[in-house]
């Protein structure tokens, strides 16, 4: 193999943003908005996501306020309570429509995917920053039918609900609900164009040396991931079409009164939303593969089988969607199909669990911020999953199915998972992106409250579930109020740790300290590429070599990162 | 953890409740708790195997020098065949310890006695073979028992979950849901304002009173679920502690139905604004419409009884032809119950409904008792009643024993 030898490399520490970055390339508002770069539209798409994830956090805070009290805190009669089932209809919308679905993707995938993959951009630089305006112009439609009216109809829309609501009131507010449906088919073309653009990216820019076996986890997990938003995104878009048409023209679809069938509508939705899920989890399971092994400093263990149950993940989870609809009316021979294939989607995401504890196994393992989060997307999303197995068993859903043990069970998955991955990555690539270093100490810290905050928040929801507790409830039984007191402390602590990790981070931006090239001693090819990146990445294509052989990466005092020893030798030839 | 750990010999013993779970009271409930607690048992030991290596790892493997050489270790195919083999095989047990109880809960027994569930926004109405209705469900204990369920409205959920069962009801379609209860419900007490019964729960969101939609499930031996049963029949009449029957005023048995048929859900009887206007002191007061059928309509205070009656019967039989100022046509209409030729028991009950309606305030007094005294051994019974009747008949022959005396006539005259 040829040697990869940044210039400065060998020069022993030469500042290493001393040039033009992409963040200098050009300047003035016009820059920014038009711009081509992946790199900025990632870094575009993180700050509306984060923005989003704000919004979404104060809908959460305002759940778990109202439920300190067993009658309401906040909302205490039956005419308030639309505007509990509004704050839980946004958070839910929020958090899976403009944070967790775009947020990996869109942000870091944005940003990184090109580099790391060693090409100039994405295939389609316009195409990139299409979809980027419409996750803005479909969070803007949210926003309206927020301020028109508020949509309390859940996130899922189900039918004759979601279509009769709203329909008899004055003004734009009887159009909030179609402002906010249409706003979600807007975020589904979003996540179609990014998965496309990303999968021709793969196809098409690799450069000589980059095989498909030796693309970063991270590559692999996005690749499955598009597939996923190319071929089921669809589905959700004429669904929620269908839904517009079925309120404002009175189509006889799902509603029962025109002559539709509204467990139809739920097969159509969990079509997409089944399958959403491994769009949420499967980039963060990406990051959680870079992580290990950078800071284990330690060959990935397994690495076909971790790409390989990417794609199993991809292609199990679009026939799972029934499994939603146990008790809902569809037939028991689907009951049974789906459960039994709900069983199946469970092993390759434990196969990914064994490899990446077998490669910290006689690993160095340092446990700085990106890595904290990685262990607790391994606590968290272990027992997410496992209480997975728990739903996906026929008579135990039938008793648990709507219940807290459900609302417990997918933030484990989701937040646990999905955030905490998403979290490590923004800590693990903030230097990248941003050229700055944050506080270690603060992000430990902010890594942990959120940790012990989201533990007590979301496990006694499992307790509460399994004796009964029903989701979506403005009120609840007294017998339930140790439960939910835990939980809405937990939120609490979660809120300092989030407020916390956003300071650290906003402070590193202005008095952080400049980050070395390699901060983390990584070998995928974005630390290669200066921190932060010029413009168009790579003047020539990069050697390519092993993503997780880190052999060859030293400690250099001077710099603060690590360098590549010319001496050493690549621990695996390819 | 002890209580983990204690918790399936503890379900074993006695059906109580324990950290996981509620009482198990159906013949259902245990396949779900041996379930759950097989479940809950493998999963904890995958998850102590994972945190305990990781946990271990951190600590045994803690990076040294910044510089630290680790081993090559890239794969190693028998592991990873072990790994997947071993949950793929536990998954599949789990399958069909599922499958199994899920075949049992989906599989009514052919001879359960048939009660009819109407979900509405935002209450239950239970309807019984006899043409008894109640808004918290009673049922015979050890005898299976089938729940057949329609929505009026949207969708809505059926949950026991000291049964351990739920089902959605849809609107257009009957779905059923059954079970035999194994175990008494704790007695009402009204001291201490505990209503008594399991609860049961709406889980099926179903708008702003979706929190509410909440009742009780009463567990009764045969004899007293036969005794409440003909009270539930005949609301017109009463027996006081003497054992002597007389009949009941018309506005006590309307406010008896509005409770049964949940019209407290939206109507407050204290002024307080709800989903709906409240009920105090409405009749014959000042109404303002937003939406009205008839052009020109107008409902005043100093209008005749006449009309402000038929304004009260049209709005629970056809609830959107008049819309009062500031609320909006959430109602469905309550034709099912209460819509009937003049002088059969559902006329009957919307006359006594009205005439609670009216009485709600200070305006009006109901006469404290009807002229025309309402007989209901003499009027026709509730179709819908009749329906179940047949149908109760057809999956239970009275000859067979026991269940066969738990549908009485509407009017027994003892």
């Amino acid at each position: 193999m040829t040697t990869i030898t940044p210039d400065l490399a060998h020069s022993g520490g030469v500042p290493v943003s001393a040039g033009d970055n992409y963040l200098t390339h050009g300047r003035g508002i016009a820059s920014w908005i038009f711009t081509l770069d992946h790199k900025r539209i990632g870094v575009m798409y993180l700050v509306s996501v984060l923005s989003a994830f704000f919004l979404g956090g104060i809908f959460a805070m305002v759940i778990r306020t109202q439920l300190i009290n067993p009658n309401g805190a906040i909302f205490t009669d039956q005419a308030h309570f639309r505007y509990y089932n509004e704050m839980f209809t946004l958070h839910g919308a929020v958090m899976i429509f403009l944070v967790l679905i775009p947020g990996i993707p869109g942000a870091l995938g944005n940003f990184v995917l090109p580099i790391m993959l060693g090409a100039k951009d994405v295939a389609f630089p316009r195409l990139n920053l299409g979809s980027y305006y419409l996750y803005v112009s479909g969070a803007l439609l949210a926003i309206l039918a927020i301020v028109v009216g508020g949509v309390e109809t859940g996130w899922t829309f189900y039918t004759p609900y979601s279509v009769t609501t709203d329909v008899d009131k004055l003004g734009l507010g009887k159009h909030a609900v179609e402002f906010m449906v249409f706003g979600v088919f807007l975020l589904g073309f979003s996540s179609i164009f990014t998965g496309m653009n990303f999968i021709v990216t793969m196809h098409k820019l690799r450069p000589p040396g980059m095989t498909w076996f030796r693309m970063p986890l991270f590559l692999w997990a996005i690749y499955a991931t598009s597939i996923i938003q190319v071929l089921a995104t669809p589905v959700l878009g004429i669904t929620l079409l269908l839904l517009i048409a079925e309120r404002t023209l009175k189509v006889g679809i799902f509603n029962p009164a025109y002559g539709g069938d509204p467990v139809l509508f739920q097969h159509f939705f969990w079509f997409y939303s089944h399958p959403a899920v491994y769009i949420m989890i499967l980039p963060a399971m990406g990051i959680m593969s870079e992580v290990i092994a950078t800071f284990s400093r330690k060959h990935i263990f397994g690495y076909k089988f971790i790409a390989l149950s990417s794609i199993a993940i991809a292609i199990i989870g679009f026939l799972v969607w029934g499994h939603h609809m146990f008790p809902n009316g569809q037939s028991t021979m689907l009951a049974t199909i789906f459960s039994f294939l709900t069983m199946a989607v469970a092993i390759p995401s434990a196969i990914k669990v064994w490899n990446w504890l077998a490669t910290m196994y006689r690993g160095s393992i340092d446990l700085k911020t990106p890595m904290c989060y990685a262990m607790g997307f391994l606590f968290l999303f272990a027992i997410g999953g496992l209480t997975g197995v728990f739903l996906g068993t026929l008579s135990v859903d039938v008793h648990l199915h709507d219940t807290y043990f459900v609302v417990a069970h997918f933030h484990y998955v989701m937040f646990g998972g999905t955030m905490m991955g998403f979290l490590a990555g923004i800590h693990y690539w903030w230097p990248k992106i941003t050229g700055k270093m944050y506080n270690e100490t603060l992000g430990r810290i902010g890594c942990v409250l959120v940790f012990i905050g989201f533990n007590l928040t979301f496990f006694p929801q499992f307790i509460m579930g399994s004796h009964g507790m029903p989701r979506r409830y403005a009120t609840y039984l007294p017998e339930f109020y140790p439960y939910h007191i835990m939980s809405s402390m937990g939120a609490y602590i979660q809120l300092i740790g989030f407020l916390l990790t956003a300071a650290y981070l906003v402070h590193s931006l202005f008095k952080g300290p400049k980050a070395p090239r390699n901060p983390w001693g990584s070998a995928t090819l974005e630390w290669v590429c200066q921190t932060p990146p010029p413009h168009d990445n790579f003047k020539t294509p990069p050697a390519v070599g092993d993503p997780y052989d880190m052999s060859m990466l030293v400690w250099d005092e001077r710099t603060g990162g690590y360098v590549r020893d010319p001496n050493r030798q690549p621990q695996v030839e390819h | 953890m002890t209580a983990v750990t204690t918790s399936l010999s503890q379900i074993l013993a006695d059906g109580g409740a324990t950290f996981w779970l509620p009482r198990n009271a159906s013949n259902l409930a245990g396949n779900v708790d041996i379930a759950f607690n097989l479940l809950l048992y493998i999963c904890t030991f995958f998850f102590m195997v994972i945190v305990g290596a990781m946990t271990f790892f951190i600590i045994k493997y803690r990076r040294k020098t910044a510089n630290d050489e680790t081993p090559l270790i890239t794969h190693n195919t028998p592991l990873e065949i072990l790994w997947t083999g071993i949950p793929l095989v536990l998954v599949v047990v789990f399958f069909f310890i599922g499958f199994n109880g899920y075949m049992d809960y989906d599989t009514p027994a052919s001879n359960a006695y048939v009660i009819g569930v109407e979900g509405r926004q935002w209450n239950f109405a239970f309807n019984y073979p006899n043409g008894g209705t109640s808004s918290e469900l009673y049922v015979p204990i050890n005898t299976p028992v089938k729940l057949s369920m329609e929505s009026k409205d949207v969708l809505h959920a059926f949950y026991v979950p000291v049964f351990r069962v739920q089902r959605n009801l849809i609107p257009g379609r009957t779905t059923e849901l059954w079970f035999i209860a194994t175990k008494h419900s704790p007695l009402p007490n009204p001291k201490t304002n505990d209503p008594g019964g399991f609860p049961v729960f709406c889980t099926q969101y179903c708008g702003d009173g979706h929190s509410k939609m909440t009742t009780r499930i009463h567990v009764l031996d045969m004899p007293e679920f036969e005794a409440k049963l003909r009270e539930l029949a005949n609301p017109f009449k009463e027996k006081d502690p003497a054992g002597k029957e007389h009949w009941v005023p018309y506005a006590k048995v309307g406010q008896k139905f509005a409770t049964s048929n949940g019209c407290f859900s939206c109507h407050s009887t204290d002024g307080s604004k709800g989903t709906g206007p409240t009920w105090k002191d409405l009749y014959k007061s000042e109404v303002e419409f937003d939406a009205c059928n008839v052009p020109g309509y107008t409902l005043k205070k100093t209008d005749s009884d006449e009309k402000w009656d038929a304004y009260l019967r049209e709005s629970i039989i056809d609830p959107p032809a008049k819309v009062v100022h500031g609320f909006t046509p959430q109602m469905q209409s309550f034709a099912s119950v209460f819509a009937g030729d003049p002088g059969s028991q559902k006329d009957e009950k919307l006359r006594a409904l009205i005439t609670y309606i009216k009485s709600v305030g200070s305006d009006y007094k109901a006469p404290e008792e009807n002229p025309e005294l309402y007989d209901a051994s003499k009027t026709k019974v509730h179709p819908e009643s009749v329906a179940g009747q047949e149908e109760a008949k057809k999956l239970h022959p009275p000859e067979s024993g026991e269940t066969g005396t738990t549908q009485p006539a509407p009017e027994t005259g003892k």
